[in-house]
Parts: C-alpha cells; sequence; structure tokens
C-alpha cells in the first residue's frame, strides 16, 4: 500500500456542522464511532463514515502515503500510534478491498 | 434529532423552474443557485421546463462549477430544443417526460422516435422518465420494450410531485394499492423482457413489483429520506421535504440551506417520519417500507396517520 487514492467516481462531502459534533463529543469523552462526519454516494448508495474513518478518507488524495496519514492523525488524538496505525490500515484495506481507493 | 437524520444538507434536491415570466427573475435564481452550490448538494434534478428558462446558461453553470450532477426534464418542445445545443455541456442527464407521448390510449412511438432522433443528432442520449399515475400503468412494459429496442439506457419513473406549487395531481390521479395489485399481474404477465433499460424507481412498492430480484439494495433502504438526503425546491424558491411533501421548510432567498437544514421546521419533519403513523402500527414488514411514501401520504392524511396509498395493509 503506497498512496491510497480515492475513487473519483465517489462524489463525496465533509458534514460539517457533524464533524463539529462529533470533535465535541469526543472532547466530552463521549463514543463517537457511531456519529458520520462524510457522507458519500457509490453506484447510487448512500453511505456514512465515522470521524475517524472520515478523516482518513479526506487524506487519502494520492499525495500522503499511509504513514503521512498516521502522522497527521496522531496529532488529532489522543491514542498509541500503534493502535492507530494498525486502526488506519485495517480501515485502509476494506476500502482498497471495496474498491472506495486504490493505490495510488 | 432522531438516527434517520443523519445530514447538514439534502444530497439530492428537485428544483422546479418554469418558463420565464413565472416564480423567480433570473438574479433570484442565481441566489438559489449559488446557495445549493455552497451547501455542496450532490444531485439537481430541474424540473418544469428549465430549458426554456433564459437564464439557464447561468444557473446551471452555478451548479455545474459546484461539481454538482444535473439532471435535466424536457418536454420536447422547440423552445427547449432551440437552447439545447448551448447547454448541452452543463447536462448529465436529460430527462424526456414521455407524458406528452401518450395519446389517445396508446404510446405515439412515431413521435417519441423522431424526439429521440432530434436529440441524439445533438448528441444527447435521453433518460425517458413517466410519473406513474393511475391512468398510465399499463404502459409501463411497453416503454420498456420501446427503451430496449431504441436503445435507451434508463427509464425513470419519480413519484408524483404534488406539492409542487403549479402542477398538482389529483388523487383521483394517484394509484392506488388495487391499481396496484393490478399493476403486478399485468406485470407478472408481461414481464418476459430479456433486455431492460436500467430502471430508476422512486416509489417502494412499484420498485418491489418491476424488481422483485434485487433484495439487496433493498436491505439498503433506510426509509423516507425527505428533509434529509432529498428536498424539493418549488418555483418560489422555498424549499420543501421533498417533491410529494406540502410543507414549506425555508426560503432559499432568505437563508442559507445548511440553516434551513439545522432548523426546528426540517427536524420537526424528520420526527414525524421516525415517528410510525396509526395505519401502520403492529405491521409485520414496516421494517422493509418504514411506511413508504410519507410524503404523499401526509399529502393525503394531514393528520399523518395513514398510510401510503400504495400499501394495501400488512403483506
Amino acid at each position: 500500500m503506497k498512496k491510497p487514492l480515492r475513487n473519483q467516481e465517489i462524489v463525496w462531502r465533509i458534514e460539517k456542522r457533524r464533524q463539529s459534533e462529533a470533535l465535541d463529543a469526543l472532547e466530552a469523552g463521549r463514543d463517537v464511532d457511531e456519529l458520520g462526519t462524510v457522507t458519500l454516494i457509490q453506484a447510487g448508495v448512500m453511505h456514512q463514515l465515522n470521524l475517524v474513518g472520515g478523516m482518513v478518507w479526506e487524506r487519502c488524495d494520492g499525495h500522503r502515503t499511509v504513514e503521512d496519514i498516521v502522522d497527521d492523525l496522531a496529532g488529532e488524538f489522543d491514542v498509541e500510534r500503534g493502535v492507530l496505525k494498525n486502526d488506519v490500515e485495517i480501515f485502509i484495506n476494506d476500502l482498497l478491498q471495496k474498491g472506495w481507493l486504490t493505490d495510488g | 434529532m432522531n438516527d434517520s437524520d443523519l445530514l447538514d444538507a439534502p444530497v439530492r434536491l428537485t428544483w422546479d423552474i418554469p418558463d420565464n415570466g413565472r416564480g423567480l427573475t433570473g438574479p433570484e435564481l442565481l441566489t438559489v443557485a449559488r446557495r445549493i452550490a455552497d451547501a455542496q448538494v450532490f444531485y439537481v434534478t430541474l424540473e418544469g421546463t428549465p430549458l426554456a428558462h433564459a437564464a439557464f446558461k447561468d444557473f446551471s453553470g452555478i451548479l455545474k462549477a459546484s461539481h454538482c450532477k444535473i439532471f435535466v426534464a424536457c418536454r420536447g418542445t422547440s423552445k427547449e430544443l432551440i437552447r439545447l445545443p448551448q447547454v448541452t455541456d452543463l447536462i448529465d442527464q436529460l430527462l424526456l417526460d414521455l407524458s406528452g407521448y401518450i395519446d389517445s390510449d396508446e404510446l405515439d412511438h412515431k413521435s417519441l422516435d423522431k424526439m429521440i432522433g432530434d436529440l441524439r443528432a445533438l448528441d444527447v442520449d435521453p433518460t425517458l422518465s413517466l410519473v406513474p399515475l393511475k391512468q398510465n400503468l399499463k404502459y409501463i412494459p411497453e416503454i420498456i420494450s420501446y427503451c430496449a429496442s431504441r436503445l435507451i439506457p434508463c427509464f425513470r419513473l419519480p413519484n408524483a410531485d404534488i406539492g409542487d406549487s403549479f402542477r398538482k395531481y389529483s388523487k383521483v390521479d394517484l394509484p392506488t394499492w388495487e391499481d396496484l395489485l393490478g399493476f403486478r399481474d399485468y406485470w407478472v404477465g408481461q414481464n418476459q423482457l430479456k433486455q431492460q433499460p436500467k430502471l430508476e424507481i422512486h416509489d417502494r412498492f412499484i420498485w418491489e413489483i418491476m424488481t422483485p430480484d434485487i433484495e439487496q439494495s433493498r436491505a439498503a433502504y433506510i426509509g423516507c429520506q425527505a428533509a434529509n438526503s432529498l428536498g424539493h425546491i418549488d418555483i418560489f424558491g422555498r424549499i420543501h421535504p421533498c417533491a410529494a411533501w406540502p410543507t414549506v421548510l425555508g426560503s432559499l432567498l432568505q437563508d442559507e440551506l445548511f440553516d434551513i437544514w439545522d432548523s426546528p421546521q426540517r427536524l420537526r419533519v424528520r420526527d414525524q417520519i421516525a415517528a410510525t403513523p396509526n395505519e401502520c402500527s403492529g405491521c409485520d414488514d414496516w421494517s422493509c417500507c418504514f411506511g413508504g411514501c410519507r410524503g404523499l401520504s401526509i399529502s393525503l392524511h394531514p393528520d399523518g396517520q395513514g398510510r401510503d396509498l400504495m400499501c394495501k395493509g400488512s403483506r
């Protein structure tokens, strides 16, 4: 896996109000796993990504490596780097398998 | 807020644009277009006679610049066809309204062939579109055969837009569950069509009849999307939960789309959708249809307790 790139056929946007609510909830120590912050439409079906998934998705621009993405997010979340890297890799591999990302 | 309320702004909008002289002025249309673009709406279907409007290129250009996909209704009038060559690059899909091609109890193949030929000469491959009404359900198999024989890629069946401010259908036009039972029998009898265009079917119950094998995509159905991923803008720039829901949520001449989607009026609609209408209470199929088209239901039963006109009851 080199530099993951979003499938250009997928239309997407950040739900800014939702993202702000999720960040506030996270700050307050609440679980935000179920809060969608990025909406995307693939093959006519709407999907949502949660806060962490959405932040990874935003960064899959074909220019950043997985290491770059993990470095970026490590500054945003209070979590051990190895755990974060593992989670990011699992998420990216899942999206590569679904065809939502390509290995840029 | 409830679990089905997911979005800061709609993903798909329908927008009614009449001919010049009615509804919004040119500058007002541009204001509405900018607010749609700012909200990053993915898909906008321009309904009515948008191509006949002198400002078509301007408002569509604003939408296109925001990477919005633009679907454009067309009735095939000369006024529309004159403008079309100048704007084909702005249109992602042209929706040819078939209602004008059903005459004297038959589909007018000759006129339709000519229109499709004219459009193709302009390098536009139309999608055919028909609002399913009581009196035209019987033409659907013939239209699908027609699409296959003319290599029309897509046939679209949108819901009746009874919340619309200038084109309304009466209750006598709308199919009931009895009509749908008849249609189902007719469809099963006719449905030997090997080749089919892609079908875009808005209504949950018609969708079930016409695509009985597509369980997987049906599993992704999470219920009525009015005032969440869907919205409708009328000819005055007022936004509604969907094309079939008469409630006005706000005006895009006055407010940003984001602000309207964050308003109590919008959230009240989502709460209304989350509640089970009395007529659906206890139904085993609630988790399949979530009450079907809630906009049409509310238009016909303003107390919000009725079920979809096309639903017979628990199946």
